[in-house]
C-alpha cells in the first residue's frame, strides 16, 4: 500500500512526497493496533529533537549537561513503563511489604526507538551528525520496518539517504526486486521456520513436567532454532521492506549458530544491538574505569553485557543471560590475551552449546523453571524417553517435523539471506524460488495462526 | 530478465498461483461451503472436528433436519436409519459438549433442525478443551488451502482405495473399530466413578446453554443416556444416576428421554456382542441402538 501511494506520490511532483508518504505509513502502521501508544512516540520524537538541537546550538561543558540530561530523560523514560514493575516488585523482597504496582502498558517498540534516539543524541553531541528537522527526527525513528523489532538504526546511516529518495523519481528496481526476495525469505523463515520450531519448544517450556535428557535438549534447540529464525526472519521482513521503499538499513544476523567463539557470536548475532552494546556501553563504560587494561575491559564486557540483557526485559531471567554472556565473553578474552588456541570444530561446538544452555533463561518465565529445564539438559535415569515429545510430534508431521529438519540445514549450512537477496541473478529461477517462499509462507499462515514474534515483547 | 520485469512477473505469479488455489478448492468445495450443497453427498475427510464443523454451515442444514449429538459412544448410530428424520450424527471421536455445541451451533442457526437427539454421557461433560483443534470461522478461510485440507485430500485419494480412510460418511455416522478390546485410557478414566464422574463446569454450562437454546427455538431433545455394559454399570449405577439428574435438571416436559440404563434395556446391555469395550457399540450393538430409538420416535 505505501509502495503505491509513494508511486503515485512521486508522479505527481508532490515535493518530498516519498518522505511524508513513509511517515504517514510510519504512524498508521505504529498505531494501527493502539493508537494511543502513538503519544508516546511522538513525545519520545519531540523531545529527543529539541535536544539534539540544544546540543547543536550549545558549547563546551553544557553540551554534555544537555547531553546528561536527554540520556537521563530517554532512560526514564525506559524505565517507568518497562522496569518500574521489575523494581517495584523486588522491592517486597527487601522490606517485605506489599506494594502496590501501577500497570502503565507497555508501548510498543518503546526499547527500539528509545535505544535509537540515544545513539542520536551521542552522535550529535560527538558531532557525528547536525541536528536534524522534525520531519527528518520523526521519518528516521519512527521507520515503520525497524520501529517495532529494529533493526537499531543510526541516525547517521539513514538521514543522508532521504535527499536521494526524495529526489529519485522512481524506486530503483533493481533494490526493489531484491527487498521483495528478502521479504519473502524473511516471511517464510518466521511462518514456515520459526513457528514450527516454536510448537516444540512451547511444549517443553510451558511445563513444569519432568522431561528425558534428549526431551530436554530437544525443546531447548528448538527454542534456540525459533528465536534464531522469528528474529532473524524478522529482520529480513524489515530490511526488505525498506529496500522495496528505497532504503537501506543495518544487518541484525549473518548465520550466528556457525560462529567459532562467543565474540563472533555477538558479531553475527543480533547485530545492531552489539553495536550498540560495543560503541554507546561497552566502550563509554571502559572510558569511565580509566586505563584500558584486561580488567578494566573484563568488568565493562560484564556490566555492558548485564545491562544488555536487562535491556531485554524486566526479569532476573533476562539478567542472568546477560551477565552469563558478559562473562563468557570476558573468558574469550582473557583467551584471546593468552594466545590459547582450541580446534575450530571444538570452537564452535562449545559456543553454540553455551549459547544454547544461555537461551534457556531467555526463554523460560522465571528462574526455577529455567533451572528446573537445565537440570532435566543433565544426562540422569531417563535418558532417551519420547512421552512428552510425542503428544507435539506425530499431529502434523508437514508442518512441524519437515521444517524443523530443513531449518536446522539452513542454520549451518545455508548462505545467509541478505547474501542471497543481494547476489542472486534476477531470472526465472529466483523468480520461482520467490513464488514458492510466498505461496507456502501463506499456505502456512492459513493453516495455523501465526505467532506474535518473539522480540514484539520487547 | 530486468529488474521490472523480475518484480512484475513475481508478483503477479504469487497472486495468480493463490487465486489458482483458491479457487481450485472453492470448484472441489470438499465441505460444501462455496456452493450450494443441496443434493450432495459428503463424507469427512481430514480433522474430524473441521470436517463437521464446516460442513455444518451448510451442507447440514440443507439436507437433513435433525442432529445426534454425543462423542465417540453414539458416532457409530447410523443416522441413515433413523426413521421419520433426515438425521446427521454430530458426535466427535474424544469429544465433548464445548466441541459439540461449537459445530452443532452452526446447523442449529439455520432454523431447519426439527430434532435433536442429546447424549447424556460423562465423557462429554469431562473436559471442556478442544482435543485437536480449536474450530472458528477462520477454518473456512483454512477451506481455501490449509495443511488440513491437503490432509483431507490425501484421505478422499485413499478412500477410493481403502474405505477406512473415510473419518465419518456423508450421514455423520463414524466406524468406530469392532473389539472385543479394553476401555482406552482416556476413556477409563473418565469411566472412574471412585468419587463420582467429574463434571467440567464450563462443559455443565455448555451442556445448559446448548438445551436452553433448543427449548428457546422449540426444537423438541431427546435425551439418551447411552447403553454400557451390565459390567460396567454394576459398579457404577448410583453414579451414573446421580451424573444423569444432574444433567437432565433443565429437561422441560415436551423432551423425550430413551435410558439405555434403565432396566428396560437390560437384556440390551447383558448381550456382549454389542459392545466392543463397555462403552462403544459395535455395529451390531449401533444397530439395535438405532432400532430402539426408532421404536421410541415411532411411539412418541
Amino acid at each position: 500500500m505505501t509502495l503505491l501511494v509513494c508511486w503515485v506520490a512521486r508522479r505527481l511532483a508532490i515535493a518530498r512526497a516519498p518522505q511524508i508518504c513513509i511517515l504517514l505509513a510510519s504512524v498508521v502502521f505504529y498505531g494501527w493496533k493502539n493508537p494511543s501508544h502513538l503519544g508516546y512516540l511522538f513525545g519520545s520524537i519531540f523531545v529527543n529533537w529539541l535536544i539534539a538541537r540544544w546540543i547543536g546550538a550549545a558549547t563546551g561543558q553544557r553540551r554534555k549537561h544537555i547531553l546528561q540530561l536527554g540520556l537521563v530523560l530517554n532512560i526514564g523514560f525506559l524505565c517507568i513503563f518497562k522496569y518500574l514493575n521489575f523494581f517495584i516488585g523486588n522491592i517486597p523482597y527487601l522490606v517485605h511489604r506489599k506494594l502496590l504496582v501501577p500497570d502503565l502498558g507497555f508501548p510498543l517498540g518503546l526499547s527500539f526507538y528509545t535505544l535509537a534516539q540515544i545513539m542520536y543524541l551521542v552522535d550529535c553531541y560527538e558531532e557525528l551528525l547536525p541536528p536534524s528537522s522534525l520531519f527528518d527526527h520523526a521519518t528516521f525513528v519512527s521507520f515503520f520496518p525497524y520501529v517495532i523489532s529494529g533493526p537499531i538504526s543510526r541516525a547517521k546511516r539513514i538521514l543522508h539517504q532521504f535527499p536521494a529518495l526524495n529526489a529519485s523519481e522512481v524506486p530503483n528496481s533493481d533494490t526493489a526486486a531484491r527487498g521483495v526476495m528478502l521479504f519473502a525469505i524473511g516471511l517464510a523463515k518466521k511462518v514456515v521456520l520459526a513457528d514450527s520450531f516454536a510448537r516444540i519448544a512451547d511444549a517443553g517450556f510451558g511445563s513444569m513436567r519432568s522431561f528425558s535428557t534428549l526431551e530436554a535438549w530437544i525443546f531447548t534447540l528448538a527454542f534456540a532454532f525459533q528465536i534464531y529464525f522469528d528474529f532473524s526472519g524478522y529482520s529480513d521482513m524489515a530490511i526488505g521492506t525498506a529496500w522495496m521503499l528505497g532504503i537501506d538499513i543495518p544487518l541484525n544476523f549473518t548465520a550466528p549458530y556457525i560462529s567459532k567463539s562467543i565474540s563472533e557470536f555477538w558479531q553475527r548475532w543480533h547485530i545492531s544491538l552489539s553495536h550498540f552494546i560495543t560503541s554507546y556501553l561497552f566502550t563509554p563504560i571502559l572510558r569511565a574505569l580509566g586505563k584500558a587494561t584486561l580488567r578494566t575491559s573484563v568488568i565493562a564486557v560484564l556490566l555492558a553485557m548485564a545491562i544488555a540483557g536487562l535491556w531485554h526485559g524486566p526479569a532476573w531471567t533476562f539478567v542472568i543471560f546477560g551477565v552469563l554472556h558478559g562473562v563468557a565473553l570476558a573468558a574469550n578474552q582473557i583467551w584471546k590475551k593468552k594466545k590459547l588456541k582450541m580446534p575450530d570444530w571444538l570452537g564452535w561446538l562449545v559456543t553454540f552449546v553455551f549459547v544454547n544452555l544461555t537461551l534457556v533463561f531467555f526463554r523460560s518465565p522465571s528462574v526455577p523453571l529455567a533451572l528446573h529445564m537445565l537440570h532435566s539438559m543433565l544426562p540422569r535415569a531417563s535418558l532417551l524417553g519420547t512421552s512428552a515429545l510425542k503428544g507435539v510430534l506425530p499431529i502434523t508431521p508437514v508442518l512441524i517435523v519437515r521444517p524443523v529438519a530443513i531449518g536446522v540445514v539452513l542454520a549451518f549450512f545455508f548462505r545467509t539471506s541478505q547474501d542471497i537477496a543481494k547476489h542472486s541473478t534476477l531470472n526465472y529461477r529466483s523468480m520461482v524460488a520467490t513464488v514458492v517462499l510466498f505461496a507456502l509462507s501463506i499456505f502456512y499462515m492459513n493453516s495455523t495462526p501465526a505467532k506474535e514474534f518473539v522480540y514484539f515483547a520487547f | 530478465m530486468t529488474p521490472r520485469a523480475w518484480l512484475a512477473k513475481t508478483v503477479g505469479l504469487t497472486v495468480l498461483v493463490v487465486i489458482a488455489v483458491a479457487a481450485a478448492n472453492v470448484a472441489i468445495d470438499i465441505y460444501g461451503i462455496f456452493r450450494n450443497p443441496d443434493g450432495r453427498h459428503l463424507p469427512g475427510y481430514g480433522d474430524d472436528r473441521v470436517a463437521k464443523y464446516l460442513l455444518s454451515e451448510r451442507y447440514v442444514p440443507a439436507n437433513f433436519n435433525a442432529l445426534i449429538i454425543g462423542s465417540s459412544f453414539s458416532g457409530n448410530w447410523d443416522a441413515a436409519h433413523i426413521d421419520g428424520f433426515k438425521m446427521y450424527n454430530e458426535s466427535l471421536n474424544g469429544g465433548n459438549i464445548v466441541e459439540e455445541k461449537t459445530i452443532s451451533d452452526r446447523a442449529l442457526s439455520s432454523s431447519r433442525i426439527k430434532l435433536v437427539i442429546l447424549a447424556v454421557q460423562p465423557f462429554l461433560t469431562s473436559s471442556h478443551e478442544f482435543e485437536t483443534v480449536h474450530v472458528t470461522p477462520r477454518e473456512n478461510v483454512e477451506a481455501l488451502g490449509s495443511q488440513n485440507l491437503l490432509d483431507a485430500y490425501k484421505d478422499k485419494l485413499r478412500a477410493h482405495f481403502r474405505k477406512d480412510a473415510q473419518v465419518f460418511d456423508d450421514t455423520g455416522t463414524i466406524t468406530l473399530p469392532e473389539g472385543p478390546r479394553g476401555l482406552n485410557p482416556v476413556a477409563a478414566r473418565v469411566m472412574d466413578a471412585t468419587a463420582g464422574f467429574k463434571i467440567d463446569p464450563i462443559a455443565l454450562q455448555a451442556h445448559q446453554d446448548l438445551v436452553a437454546e433448543l427449548h428457546a427455538a422449540k426444537i423438541p431433545i431427546v435425551f439418551v443416556i447411552p447403553p454400557i455394559s451390565q459390567a460396567l454399570l454394576a459398579s457404577r449405577a448410583s453414579q451414573l444416576t446421580a451424573y444423569a439428574n444432574r444433567l437432565l435438571q433443565n429437561k422441560s416436559a415436551s423432551d423425550q428421554l430413551i435410558d439405555f440404563t434403565s432396566p428396560e434395556f437390560e437384556a440390551f446391555r447383558e448381550n456382549g456382542k454389542n459392545f466392543s469395550d463397555g462403552i462403544h457399540l459395535t455395529k451390531l450393538g449401533a444397530a439395535n441402538a438405532v432400532t430402539e430409538i426408532n421404536a421410541h420416535l415411532n411411539s412418541r
